[in-house]
């Protein structure tokens, strides 16, 4: 499980930044990595190349890593986005779909910079108060890694699983379904213990929860936490996420601010968490770890958008670096005034295949309902 | 002012009036109002063309060109057809419909809240219609309109807004003893939980439209049509066709349609401009333009035709793999080899194609329930036309 050997020096080097025990901002270290990173995947990432070329914008042209050309997340659907030979792939992501859908995947020949950028983020974002080596009980409303080994979600959450979870930690997704009395009794035994305990999955997954929860309600030990993650893509209903906010904390006894989004897309390395476990008393957003950077775009002109106003959301992701470090993708957020340590995601375009087109969009919601 | 209930309760009494009209004098009324709709030069037309301008989004012209080509065969002749088609030998009482309909109506085309509030009156129901969030205007105008040249039948139309958050409100909007709707197939389900086993209900959800023409036969005048499909109602609605099939062995026949569409839809553009994008959907158009880009930048296959700004997007596919519709005059372009194989490769999503427009001197077969009709005609369906295959008066009769 070692990187391409032409990348091995660069790999060592944003896992070195990764791995600091503070995060450090350094826009210089940023730019030059970058644009190391983006002379490797220009060189060896062929579809990469070609698009970096019909931009008129190759390694030599770009001084900056503003200017380095991003491409469409859908893009990971339609071409293998690699920048090392299929031979050493050790791993394939693939986002979430239908047989009768494309689906994204990001194939990986090292592991080590996706799980120092998970460590670091899990770390500080979600269990700021542990501390190192502490365990917790982690209930994961998520197939295993074993059983969906595909799914960069259940990847994190295995090696999660391992890091912090403590011995009545688990999966309460079995056979594609949810397992919602599992679930439920883990968190009695919790209550009793008067342990803390962290729920966490899809978005979808706790919409489920709820509904097998009835009215059955707990009140979690301080300390509890709930991350949701995802949307509502091709599913028979959608619930706003204040709306489930509200629905988990009154159903599990717990604040809103013990409640987390994260904010994360298969293709990238890093994911992005809500502030409240790290900085509870500022504005609910995004934290941006400093190996990444986020664009905020306006569609039209594909120039960043004033402080405040909504644009498109471009990631550049240091972490990624055996694929595309720049992504663009089709969703929507805004800056925080007064915050540039974050931002807040205004929606996913999750309904945009039923408005018009996609295959078989209402034969997705039926499977997936 | 009245609340929502109190509002249903004035129509349940008003429609008491509406159905001791008779039928011939109904259809009479609004065949008259058919009429002055259809004027362009009249007072309606000219109110009502900025006011949808304005809460649409949309261009005047597109505007003025979608009522104008979208009513030009809507009459009194029609809703007679309709009535002979639908409910011939059917006696007096089995001709009338419920006590109350509701009308929830979706989308930002004015066709359908107009067609829907018609066919309640036709069969004598009053209709309590919560306008579409994106276009509170038409139903609003419809109801000014009938109180003009017919108070009875202006007062068998209320319009209320309803505050979805507000339960005692929606109960008495959804208590109607017929409940129509239109929109999002996500909105149908909730809303269908929300009837009674008692409740008449009926739904319009998601459809999409087609176009379809010959690689024999790709003229300039085959591509306007096409566009003009395209770009009335700037794509948003389900007649809108979000995807042309060029039917014909040769693989090139896609690229040489989609470069003459795009000079089309630029022609379009100049004398119908796209009007406003919101922001969600300008990304999705950055987006699939993006992909397709780098489709062709990778893979060198298929092209992308594309206007400055993101005022029309034409995309030559190389393949028939989904992808999204962004609309707003976003339209792919693929080849397909014979009238068979488009019906093949249809098949599994027949159930929600709308219409499929026809150009090319082709015969296609039938593609499940879809309206075919000529390429340029695909958003005037005439007014008696069946809708997604249904009957369009016997859902709203007890």
């Amino acid at each position: 499980m070692t990187p391409h050997p032409p990348r091995a020096d660069l790999d060592a080097a944003v896992l070195t930044w990764i791995s600091k025990e503070r995060w450090e901002d350094d826009d210089n270290l940023f730019d030059a990595l970058a644009l190391r990173l983006f002379a490797h995947q220009y060189q060896y990432c062929e579809p990469y190349r070609r698009w970096c070329d019909a931009l008129g914008r190759a390694p030599a042209r770009v001084t900056r890593w503003h200017d380095i050309p991003a491409v469409p997340s859908g893009a990971f659907k339609e071409l293998r986005l690699a920048s090392f030979p299929e031979s050493n792939e050790v791993a394939v992501f693939q986002t979430s779909g239908t047989s009768t859908a494309r689906r994204g995947a990001l194939p990986l020949d090292t592991l080590s910079l996706y799980h120092a950028s998970l460590r670091s983020s899990l770390d500080r974002m979600l269990f700021p108060d542990l501390t190192p080596g502490q365990r917790m009980t982690l209930r994961f409303l998520a197939p295993s890694p074993e059983a969906s080994p595909e799914s960069s979600l259940s990847h994190m959450f295995g090696r999660l699983l391992a890091d912090r979870g403590d011995e009545h930690s688990g999966y309460d997704v079995r056979d594609g379904a949810l397992e919602g009395s599992r679930a439920v009794d883990a968190l009695a035994q919790g209550c009793e213990r008067g342990r803390p305990v962290a729920l966490l999955g899809t978005a979808f997954s706790f919409v489920h929860l709820l509904e097998q929860m009835g009215s059955a309600r707990f009140t979690l030990p301080p300390g509890s936490r709930v991350m949701e993650t995802g949307g509502f893509k091709g599913k028979a209903r959608e619930v706003p996420r204040e709306a489930l906010h509200a629905s988990l904390a009154e159903a599990f006894g717990l604040g809103s601010r013990a409640i987390c989004n994260q904010y994360g897309m298969t293709e990238l390395g890093s994911q992005f968490y809500d502030s409240v476990w790290c900085d509870p008393a500022g504005p609910r957003r995004k934290l941006i770890p400093p190996w990444v950077r986020v664009q905020l775009l306006d569609p039209e002109s594909e120039l960043p958008v004033a402080p405040g106003a909504p644009g498109l959301i471009q990631i550049h992701d240091l972490a990624n670096t055996g694929s595309v470090a720049a992504i663009r993708t089709a969703d929507l957020g805004r800056a925080l005034p007064g915050e540039p340590d974050g931002f807040e995601v205004l929606g996913r375009l999750e309904g945009a295949e039923e408005r018009g087109c996609s295959i078989a969009a209402d034969e997705m919601l039926e499977q997936d309902g | 002012m009245s609340t929502l209930r109190e509002e249903a309760r004035r129509l349940r009494s008003a429609g008491r009036a509406l159905r001791e009209r008779p039928e011939e004098e109904i259809v009479e009324r609004l065949g008259h109002l058919l009429e002055r709709w259809r004027d362009p030069t009249g007072p309606w037309q000219a109110g009502l063309v900025p006011a949808l301008a304005g809460s649409s989004g949309f261009s005047e012209t597109n505007v003025r060109d979608g009522l104008r080509l979208a009513l030009g065969d809507w009459n009194e002749a029609a809703l007679r057809r309709l009535l002979a088609r639908e409910l011939a030998g059917r006696p007096a009482e089995r001709r009338t419909g419920f006590a109350l309909t509701s009308l929830l109506c979706g989308g930002t085309i004015p066709m359908p809240t107009l067609h829907q509030i018609l066919l309640s009156l036709l069969v004598r129901s009053p209709v309590l219609v919560k306008p579409a969030s994106r276009d509170p205007v038409t139903a609003r105008w419809v109801q000014r309109s009938l109180a003009e040249i017919d108070p009875v039948l202006g007062d068998c139309v209320a319009v209320v807004d309803v505050d979805h958050e507000d339960e005692e409100q929606l109960r008495a909007l959804l208590g109607s003893e017929c409940v129509v709707c239109s929109g999002a197939d996500a909105t149908i389900r909730s809303i269908a939980s929300q009837i009674g086993p008692e409740q008449r209900f009926v739904a319009y959800g998601h459809r999409f439209s087609i176009a379809v023409t010959s690689a024999e036969r790709l003229d300039r005048t085959e591509a306007d049509r096409v566009a003009l499909d395209v770009s009335l109602w700037d794509q948003l609605g389900c007649m809108s066709p979000i995807e042309v099939y060029v039917v014909g062995e040769q693989s090139t026949s896609a690229g040489a349609f989609a470069e003459s569409l795009a000079a089309a839809l630029e022609r379009r553009e100049e004398r119908a401009p796209l009007g406003e994008i919101d922001l969600a959907s300008a990304s999705l158009i950055r987006h699939e333009r993006d992909s397709a880009r780098m489709r062709v930048a990778a893979g060198g296959q298929g092209a992308l035709y594309a206007s400055e700004g993101l005022r029309w997007t034409v995309v030559e596919e190389p393949d028939n793999s989904p992808r999204p519709a962004p609309l707003h005059r976003f339209v792919r372009v693929r080849t397909v080899p014979t009238p068979g194989a488009l019906q093949r490769a249809l098949a599994p999503l027949a159930h929600q194609l709308s219409t499929a427009g026809v150009g090319g001197g082709l015969a296609i077969p039938a593609l499940g329930e879809a309206r075919q009709c000529a390429l340029g005609r695909m958003q005037t369906p005439p007014l008696d036309a069946p809708h997604d295959g249904q009957p369009l008066l016997l859902p709203i009769l007890p």
